[in-house]
């Protein structure tokens, strides 16, 4: 695979994919830099996984352009198959091969065993290279579709929800090796998640897929702090949707919406129209002595903090508090919001 | 891997046992002389045999021992023989057909597929046990009997003629073998004696008495012996094999009076296929004169006890000979007809 | 514009040994074709309604049989695969038995040990229980399950091995009893081999002859082979015969639109399912046991008691019936194995409807009765190539037609368990289509190939009716020594090809045994 210095690792242009009639990937495109690691993030039938296998050669598209590096491999007249492609794919069953063990799956697609004595190594595995696959608990499973599919140093691996398996007390430590894994190979990963905790863990850049298309592509900090839309809002993080309103053009703050809540700041300003929602985060939301009346309906305790639900006219509002502040169902309170919120105005769809 | 180590072993067995399989001589190698009429036809005949091995097995090896003849029997079913035979056509790699029944040699003999024998060949049995046409020649009788079973009834109770067997009296209590070559060949010659119509109305008198039905005569004499039946419609000889075995068991022939369809003596025979290349026939002659030789025709009676149809022979022990018995004037060539009877038998519902 | 779907296309160099196939079972379909038609179209006299009547009496026998036997073998089944009960491993030693010995062996056994004057009746006589003989529908049924049940047992065996843990709980927490959550987790699943064995012991049950007749029950095949033993016109054989393949057929095309309705259930890792039986299942499994034991070990019991009043004289012809059913068996073996990969691939992964009910045709060669195969080969034989009549090949390729849908089913049956991402993530390793699936697929089938080898083996070595038409002349088989001894009544000649025929099938159902468990 050729790549000059400066050429992005992937390039997807338009990509569009129909299943008998329903548009599952409407006109994706984006860029994967080399040595990245890049998160599609999106939840279920949101054509994300469709996308990974479009780029692996698994599926075709019916329009648009997949480049790696250079090289055209996807186009209206070509359709480079996913043997040449040398691109890695884990995927999410793992799909080892039962009848190899476990140095033999890791250099099944390289010549030179020592390469996948390498890996198998670098995995932290030497110690079971000879075991049979289903001796392996889910982590090492793991750890040797991530070896297999790193062996043959590909200029892109992919990772079809990697984690989705994986016990949730195994899963940040998992996460955090495999991190360091690929980052130790330098190698250049697309994962496909539907986790937004395993998306902004991971990634360095994050694409938030929604019913096929592509919302926004940003560092998961931008995506959590200015989502483009109100899908990747509810998407990236918590939050809670407020109706707001603001001033017509000219006739007030442009950067003020008045809310159930009082008058909230939004950051980068009110633009598209005077009514929406305005969307804020838990952890901006404070419950107190000041601030506008309000009924708590639920509160459950998460370790590390209470998130309460109250109730203010009608529009429910979630807060995080510290964990020695619960309330009950029931109580008064008064609720008041600090900092920035995001605000959307109408005519996007509903979360 | 043990599993790549078990494949080889099952491999290499499969192979070895192949490997050995065809390592015997007496294997026929794929296209060889056996099909190919012309190489060595002179020290070899090819012959279908209707007839068990058990049966003709050693009389066929003492023909090729006193002849230096190699012998490439195929044993099989008569019936479906003769539809290969028939199938083969001029093709046919086979010489002579050793036949259960008339009815087989009639109907290959209808579609020309025999050759005409020799006269001293057909001199050695009476007319009335060879094709008119001169192209198959009797070499044992069988006998039409009614074998029944001796704990319920006496010989006096058994019928002297099928006709009787309508009564209703025996109703559940007869068996018979519709779908036998035997008994087709004696319906045929029923029909032959007293006509379509009488052989329909006796035919549907019995079927109206519910007989169970067996896919031939050893089962009819077995279900006579256990009681399962009173009486069936078997040959002769069924039943002396059983009683070589048992002395006691408990079933008996009866014979009908002379002259009814019912004492129908038929035959198995020999006849030579028109494929057969002018070698190959000299060879068959011989296969024939052999069977109906002295000591052949002895064995017959001696271990099938089935009746030699060669003067001079003795019949088999402790049966009425053969000329006493008077079966019905016939020829035994119309029993070719076994269309006429099985459209018949389907008419009257004992065959499907 | 629409693209192909690039790991399709290496399967068209599957297609030349799978027509190949097909046109070896269209042969003998072909003669009856040339022999019904060749005086001009059939006249209305040739169907008469009788035999309307018998082709629905074997239609009946044979739904019977097929709907009993895979009632019979998922209830043994559950027992040895999903209950830890003790004696499973017996009551699955006598559910693979059934493979090593005919069915005709089993029917005359039968008959003679219940007969009136055997052994039973003598026992039973002091009870004042009489028997008699079986005879009629139902014992056609009870012989013809429990002699094919092991075609059925298998495959359903197999898929309740994969049986998901996490189901069966699932569906107790929904609220569901035991059983509830059984069928839900375990039976329903399993629909698909169920679907493929019934099929196989269906057809059998349509074409086969022996047996039937032993027990006297009328039935079709009975009537195709009497008309062509009449040998003068075979326009009306033929014509039923080419009815008969018209009802294999419909059974093959119905019971693969049956399959293709079914979800297709891929084996991920799962956690297997084994429950502790109740005592009532535990009683249960134990009458099982009895009772197959019973039917499947009473013919052996019967044969070795025949085989006590042999004297041990002639028994030269021993060692080449034996060499003979061995060559055969592996001929046949070989064949249906070579072209079976193939066409299990073809039909797993065949895109298009037509081109499965294609290669499907090959079922109809199980179904056929050996008579008319044999004649049909003979047929084109002597027209186009006469070297090879009556040759061990011919009879080869008579076999590779008669049980080449046995091994399909096996390496289908397990192909379909196979999860296709492991291609796909052999071809993201570069490999290509063909070679993926050789790597990684292949390896993989070994379980499917050897069991389906097994049992093409067995029903060669079992094969009589076309083995008599077609053996180089001279030449016997262990099956048709068998059946030379049994037609007159030689008892004790007969219990030893039969003790041999049985005792080389089981050596093989052992060897296999133990290949499948080390794997």
């Amino acid at each position: 695979m050729t790549q000059t210095a400066s050429t992005p690792a992937l390039r997807a242009e338009g990509l569009q994919k129909s299943f008998d009639g329903n548009v599952v990937v409407d006109d994706v495109s984006f860029t994967l830099q080399r040595g990245e690691i890049f998160a599609l993030l999106g939840p279920s039938g949101c054509g994300k996984s469709t996308t990974l296998r479009m780029l692996a050669g698994l599926e075709t598209p019916d329009e648009g352009r997949i480049l790696l590096g250079d090289d055209v491999v996807n186009d209206d007249h070509t359709v480079v198959p996913p043997e040449q492609r040398h691109i890695g794919l884990v995927f999410q069953q793992y799909a080892l091969f039962p009848h190899l063990d476990v140095t033999a799956n890791v250099a099944f697609g390289v010549d030179d065993k020592s390469v996948a004595v390498d890996m198998v190594q670098r995995v932290g595995l030497q110690h079971r290279a000879d075991a049979a696959i289903h001796d392996l608990s889910g982590g090492e499973q793991q750890r040797v579709a991530l070896a297999r599919a790193l062996a043959p140093k590909p200029s892109v691996v992919l990772l079809d929800e990697p984690f989705a398996n994986l016990d949730a007390s195994l899963r940040q430590q998992v996460q955090a090796e495999v991190r360091s894994v690929l980052q130790q190979v330098q190698a250049t990963a697309l994962v496909v998640t539907h986790d937004q905790q395993e998306a902004l863990a991971m990634a360095d850049r994050v694409g938030v897929m929604w019913q096929g298309r592509l919302l926004q592509v940003a560092t998961p900090q931008e995506l959590y702090h200015q989502p483009a839309s109100p899908e990747v809002a509810a998407m990236v993080g918590a939050g809670s949707f407020l109706p707001a309103t603001c001033a017509a053009e000219g006739a007030g703050d442009p950067t003020v919406v008045t809310t159930t809540l009082g008058a909230l700041a939004v950051s980068g300003g009110v633009h598209g129209g005077t009514e929406g929602r305005a969307f804020v985060r838990p952890h901006q939301v404070k419950l107190g002595a000041a601030g506008q009346k309000a009924t708590v309906t639920s509160c459950r305790f998460f370790g590390d903090h209470h998130v309460v639900t109250v109730d203010v006219d009608g529009v429910q509002v979630v807060a995080h508090t510290s964990p020695a502040d619960g309330a009950s169902e029931g109580d008064e309170v008064f609720v008041d919001v600090v900092g920035e919120v995001v605000f959307f105005a109408d005519g996007g769809s509903l979360p | 891997m043990p599993t790549c180590k078990r494949t080889a072993l099952v491999a290499t067995t499969l192979a070895a046992l192949f490997a050995l399989a065809c390592s015997d001589k007496s294997s026929t190698p794929d296209g060889a002389s056996s099909s190919t009429p012309k190489a060595e036809a002179a020290q070899e005949l090819t012959v279908y045999s209707g007839r068990k091995e058990a049966l003709v097995g050693s009389l066929l090896q003492d023909f090729e021992k006193k002849h230096n003849v190699k012998l490439k029997v195929r044993y099989g079913k008569t019936a479906e023989l003769t539809a290969l035979l028939l199938e083969e056509g001029k093709a046919s790699p086979a010489a002579l057909f050793l036949a259960q029944d008339a009815g087989a040699l009639g109907a290959l003999e209808q579609k020309g597929a025999l050759q005409k024998l020799d006269d001293d060949v057909l001199n050695l049995v009476p007319a009335m046990y060879r094709s008119p046409k001169g192209t198959w020649v009797g070499v044992t009788g069988r006998a039409r009997t009614l074998v029944y079973n001796t704990a319920k009834m006496k010989a006096e109770d058994v019928p002297s003629s099928v006709f009787d067997l309508t009564d209703p009296k025996w109703k559940g209590r007869l068996g018979w073998a519709p779908s036998n070559g035997s008994f087709q060949a004696f319906v045929t010659g029923m029909r032959v004696l007293v006509g379509e119509e009488k052989t329909q109305a006796w035919l549907e008198g019995v079927k109206k008495n519910e007989p169970k039905v067996y896919p031939k005569n050893t089962p009819i004499v077995r279900a006579a012996a256990d009681g399962d039946i009173d009486v069936g419609l078997v040959n002769h000889y069924y039943l002396y094999r059983f009683l070589k075995d048992d002395p006691k068991f408990p079933a008996k022939n009866a014979y009908t009076k002379a002259g009814d369809p019912g004492s129908l003596v038929n035959v198995s025979g020999v006849g030579i296929l028109a494929s057969a290349q002018p070698a190959q026939q000299k060879l068959a002659k011989e296969l024939a004169q052999f069977m109906l030789g002295k000591d052949a025709q002895a064995h017959f009676a001696k271990n099938t006890f089935e009746y030699p149809l060669v003067d001079g022979v003795q019949g088999p022990a402790g049966l009425p000979a053969l000329k006493d018995r008077q079966p019905p004037k016939l020829d035994l060539a119309s029993l070719h007809d076994l269309q006429g009877t099985l459209k018949l038998l389907q008419k009257v519902g004992a065959l499907p | 514009m629409a693209k192909t779907n690039p790991t399709q296309t290496w399967l068209r160099w599957l297609w030349p040994p799978a027509l190949l196939c097909v046109a070896a079972t269209l042969l003998p379909v072909l003669y009856l074709g040339v022999r019904s038609f060749e005086h001009g179209l059939p006249t209305q006299d040739l169907f008469s309604p009788q035999t309307a009547g018998l082709l629905l009496r074997s239609v009946g026998l044979a739904v019977t049989t097929a709907l009993l036997a895979v009632a019979v073998s998922t209830l043994c089944a559950l027992g040895t695969s999903v209950f830890a009960v003790s004696g499973k491993r017996m009551l699955h030693v006598l559910c693979v038995a059934p493979l090593a010995i005919p069915s005709y062996v089993g029917a005359a056994t039968y008959i003679a040990a219940l007969s009136p004057r055997g052994p039973l009746a003598q026992l039973l006589q002091p009870l004042g229980i009489r028997v008699s003989s079986p005879s009629g529908f139902w014992a056609c049924v009870v012989v013809l399950v429990v002699f094919n049940l092991p075609l059925a047992y298998l495959p359903i065996r197999a898929a309740l091995l994969r049986t998901d843990r996490s189901v069966y709980e699932a569906a107790l927490l929904l609220g569901k009893s035991r059983l509830q959550a059984l069928w839900v987790a375990a039976v329903l699943p399993a629909r698909s081999a169920m679907v493929s064995g019934g099929v196989l012991v269906g057809l059998y049950a349509l074409s086969e002859f022996g047996s039937v007749s032993l027990l006297r029950y009328d039935a079709f095949p009975r009537v195709i082979y009497l008309q062509f033993q009449s040998a003068f016109d075979r326009t009306q054989a033929s014509l039923n015969a080419l009815l008969l393949v018209l009802c294999l057929v419909v059974v093959v095309v119905v019971s693969e639109v049956m399959q293709r309705r079914l979800p297709p259930v891929h084996a991920e890792r799962t956690r297997p399912l084994v429950l502790a039986p109740s005592r009532v299942q535990q009683l249960a499994v134990a009458a099982l046991v009895v009772v197959v034991g019973v039917l499947v070990l009473l013919p052996v019991v019967a044969l070795l008691f025949w085989l006590k009043a042999h004297d041990g004289s002639n028994l030269d012809w021993v060692w080449p019936a034996v060499r003979a059913s061995l060559t055969t068996g592996v001929m046949g073996t070989l064949l249906a194995t070579v072209f079976g990969v193939p066409l299990a691939v073809l039909l797993h992964r065949g895109q298009g409807r037509w081109h499965t009910f294609l290669v499907r045709f090959v079922d109809v060669g199980f179904g056929m009765p050996g008579l008319i195969i044999a004649l049909g080969l003979t047929f084109f034989a002597l027209r186009t190539a006469p070297a090879l009549y009556q040759t061990w090949g011919m009879l080869a390729l008579a076999y590779g037609v008669l049980y080449l849908s046995l091994s399909v089913s096996s390496i289908r049956g397990v192909l379909a368990r196979l999860p296709p991402s492991q291609e796909e993530a052999a071809r993201t390793l570069g490999k290509t289509p063909a070679t993926a699936f050789a790597r990684v697929t292949l390896p993989q089938l070994k379980v499917g190939v050897v069991g389906g080898a097994l049992l093409v083996w067995i029903s060669c070595m079992k094969e009589l009716s076309a083995t008599l038409l077609l053996i180089p002349a001279g030449e016997h088989t262990l099956a048709t020594r068998l059946w030379a001894f049994t037609d007159e009544a030689m008892f004790a000649d007969a219990a030893v090809p039969a003790l041999l025929l049985i005792g080389i099938a089981a050596l093989g159902v052992v060897v296999v045994h133990k290949t499948e468990s080390s794997s």
